[in-house]
């Protein structure tokens, strides 16, 4: 499936604190089509300071608008934190792949954190195929839960852990089930996704994992957000930001 | 008022269709670019840096952000000259680009070789010599800081192709009239610059450098002054053209480069936040042409008016 990338001024229908530091903000951006998985990249202010656009994954496409989660971590979110009603701001997208999602696979997606973005989106494809969508999700604090309440609500099974109080993350959760047959679908910080990945080998199971980096163009252009592969440099904009983990040659 | 000409000469055959060129290494190959605009009506398209052998470039992390600025180490990741002539010329071809390759070698017979290559291809007008690239261990900046070494390039590229030849320089180069000097005995048609100024980012927590390489090329608005101020002493003692180039935004800051002396710009940067960018920076000339009845662009260039002494 070829997506069509455009840039546009674009209005703000919403933008809504979920817990403290964490907002959905909806676009009113009409994209012809989104793949799950896939991001834009978000001029938040005219001016050149902050310099680049910023990197979101695109959380749920609905009737006139695109939300998209995020977290305040530096100077370009703290901005978009404040944004109104009405407001502008400027998107380029969709960009980078996407998960490759096919009837005949059998789907388990691992998520840490801000990591469960994408999985909205593929959860809804996956209910579309006729399949329950099965989500493992870690979190630190345990407000940080109800980042899952959209995804329970399309009707997925949602397996939890909080860190802070169970004193256990979603690899560990990830590692103590059977997952025979399953392709892992895995989104979260780098060091989850590397663990996860080595989980999946040992049991021999597919994995995809979302990479997150630094980027500046999100187009290809800058080749500024390169990955290390067992091929060589990619890019994480163009040829991912979703990496079969066999690709890939991790830092440690 | 008449039509307003646009046109620039960087040399008697090659003629731009405006002054507004799109600088190596942040307009990709330029079919990048293609969903957004009509890449035939930028004033000229220059192509990442292509050496004789596809290059991997440098270990991540690449790029960081700083104030008004970007400081990359890309390590000049390209497809190499041979696959770049096969695989994407024909299609800048076909969509009408004025297409300058930027080239790059390790060694003084690299830069010759590549030129070689592309010299009598159709769809190339220009060749721009990078001496000045920050990132890379071998060649690059080295030629640049070194009038001898520069003009030892310059001159063995000089010699494999009769295409026109612009001369990237550094602004780090000790001295930039002698660097001028050299790569003008040497027979290049112009210069341009500012290519990155070497910059670099430290990690308080971990106490280590943020890039990879330790230092980067730090571009965008943030180096825009000290971009113009070198062009504007480029421009006094250069007897080519000279093309600025260093954190060009929008149309003032390119008039600001165009009344120093430059011929034409190179928005670089820029490209990376606005894919359209370049078109806008345009747009805008015109209207300040047409605001200022000036009906040729060529007229502005090193019109700036001193104080009296």
């Amino acid at each position: 499936m070829s997506t069509m990338r455009t840039t546009e001024s674009v209005e703000v229908l919403s933008n809504i604190a979920l817990f403290p530091g964490h907002y959905r903000i909806t676009l009113g951006w009409d994209p012809l089509t989104v793949k799950p998985g896939q991001f834009v990249m978000l001029r938040i202010s005219p001016t050149f300071d902050p310099l680049l656009r910023r990197p979101f994954g695109i959380y749920n496409i609905k009737e006139g608008g695109v939300e998209i989660l995020y977290r305040v971590v530096g100077k370009g979110t703290s901005l978009m934190s404040q944004l109104k009603r009405g407001d502008r701001v400027d998107v380029l997208g969709p960009l980078g792949n996407g998960f490759e999602l096919t009837e005949d696979k059998d789907y388990l997606m691992v998520a840490g954190g801000m990591g469960i973005v994408p999985f909205y989106m593929v959860a809804k494809e996956l209910l579309r195929m006729g399949k329950t969508p099965r989500l493992f999700f870690g979190v630190r604090k345990e407000e940080e839960l109800i980042l899952a309440d959209d995804l329970k609500g399309l009707g997925a099974e949602v397996e939890f852990t909080v860190q802070e109080r169970d004193g256990k993350v979603v690899t560990e959760l990830l590692e103590s089930k059977d997952i025979a047959g399953k392709h892992v679908l895995a989104c979260g910080p780098e060091g989850m996704l590397e663990k996860v990945a080595s989980i999946c080998e040992a049991k021999g199971v597919e994995s995809f994992v979302s990479l997150e980096t630094s980027m500046a163009c999100g187009m290809g252009v800058c080749m500024g957000c390169s990955v290390e592969t067992k091929e060589g440099y990619r890019l994480a904009c163009v040829d991912g930001p979703v990496f079969n983990v066999r690709e890939l040659k991790w830092k440690s | 008022m008449e039509e307003l000409n646009t046109k620039v000469h960087i040399t008697p055959e090659f003629v731009l269709k405006n002054p507004v060129m799109v600088a190596s290494g942040t307009f990709g190959y330029g079919l990048e670019f293609t969903e957004f605009m009509n890449i035939s009506q930028i004033g000229a398209i220059v192509v990442k840096g292509l050496s004789l052998k596809p290059r991997a470039g440098n270990p991540p992390p690449r790029i960081i952000e700083t104030p008004a600025g970007l400081i990359n180490a890309i390590g000049l990741q390209n497809i190499g000259v041979e696959h770049f002539v096969k695989d994407k010329l024909p299609e800048l071809r076909r969509l009408g680009a004025t297409v300058v390759a930027n080239i790059f070698g390790e060694r003084v017979d690299e830069y010759r070789e590549v030129a070689r290559i592309l010299d009598g291809v159709e769809g190339i007008s220009a060749i721009e010599v990078n001496i000045s690239c920050p990132n890379v261990k071998k060649g690059g900046l080295k030629f640049g800081q070194d009038p001898a070494s520069a003009r030892e390039v310059v001159a063995a590229v000089r010699e494999a192709t009769g295409l026109p030849l612009i001369t990237k320089l550094s602004p780090d180069a000790p001295d930039l009239k002698a660097m001028i000097e050299a790569v003008e005995e040497a027979g290049t048609d112009a210069i341009s610059l500012v290519n990155t100024i070497p910059a670099m980012a430290i990690d308080v927590e971990k106490r280590r450098p943020v890039l990879s390489t330790v230092t980067g090329g730090l571009s965008g608005p943030a180096i825009k002054p000290i971009a113009l101020r070198l062009v504007w002493q480029a421009a006094s003692v250069a007897k080519v053209p000279v093309i600025g180039i260093g954190g060009i935004m929008n149309g003032r800051d390119a008039l600001e480069f165009i009344i120093a002396g430059a011929r034409a710009v190179q928005v670089g940067t820029l490209n990376l936040v606005e894919p359209r960018g370049a078109m806008k920076v345009i747009k805008e000339i015109e209207a300040y042409m047409r605001q200022h009845r000036i009906e040729n662009i060529e007229a502005l260039t090193g019109s700036l008016v001193l104080p009296e002494r």
